[in-house]
């Protein structure tokens, strides 16, 4: 969640810049509290069951079943936890998409604890609106 | 602090928290991702971007289409709030 924190704090940034975060997780939802926020946030919180974006990003892998029943022994059901039981999940990542459609910047490693600067992703912006 | 000055204090407090077999386990699982060439499938710099449709946190239908019609689109993908 460190990764979500960072990116909340250069939403001013991403606001100025015309721009949106779109941020994309496979977990089910229980709340609506950021889009009950008065001010509008430049940010959309979307599920994606089953992983089915994020596998059109290339982005799915399977839990393998030694590190499920680790994940079971820590008492993450996954299968629960995303309402479905694929067990799938996806590599983090961060992608700027332009006005036409064009993937513009693209950080991702299968180690889910490296993560790109949210800074390096404004830069990217910056770029962009020049 | 930096996001990765975070990451990195986070890393090092799992190596207290879990036991070692497990710790194991979750480094090879992440070894035998990065040796599959699974980065190498991922769309890349300067191909189009796959438009979808998925719900927001209100059950809202939100479009990648009508969003990055208004300017920039950050997608950031990741595992959940766990």
């Amino acid at each position: 969640m460190a990764e979500l924190e960072a990116l909340k704090t250069v939403l001013p940034d991403i606001r100025t810049l015309g721009a949106t975060l779109v941020v994309i997780s496979p977990q089910v939802q229980r709340t609506a509290r950021e889009s009950e926020h008065q001010q509008p946030l430049p940010m959309e919180h979307l599920h994606d069951r089953g992983n089915m974006v994020a596998g059109r990003y290339g982005l799915v892998f399977t839990v393998p079943e030694d590190l499920q029943a680790v994940y079971r022994g820590f008492g993450l059901d996954l299968a629960k936890a995303n309402g479905d039981d694929s067990w799938t999940l996806p590599m983090p990542a961060r992608f700027v998409v332009d006005r036409a459609g064009v993937i513009r910047s693209r950080d991702v490693d299968p180690d889910y604890t490296r993560r790109a600067e949210p800074s390096e992703t404004i830069a990217v912006l910056q770029a962009l609106a020049r | 602090m930096t996001l990765n000055e975070q990451l990195q204090a986070i890393r090092e407090k799992s190596r207290e928290r879990f036991p070692a077999a497990s710790r194991a386990i979750m480094e090879r699982a992440v070894d035998d991702l990065r040796r599959s060439g699974a980065v190498d499938r991922v769309v890349k710099v300067g191909e189009g971007a796959p438009d979808f449709r998925l719900p927001n946190a209100a059950g809202r239908s939100v479009d990648l289409a009508e969003l990055r019609g208004r300017g920039p689109v950050i997608l950031s993908f990741f595992r959940g709030r766990w």
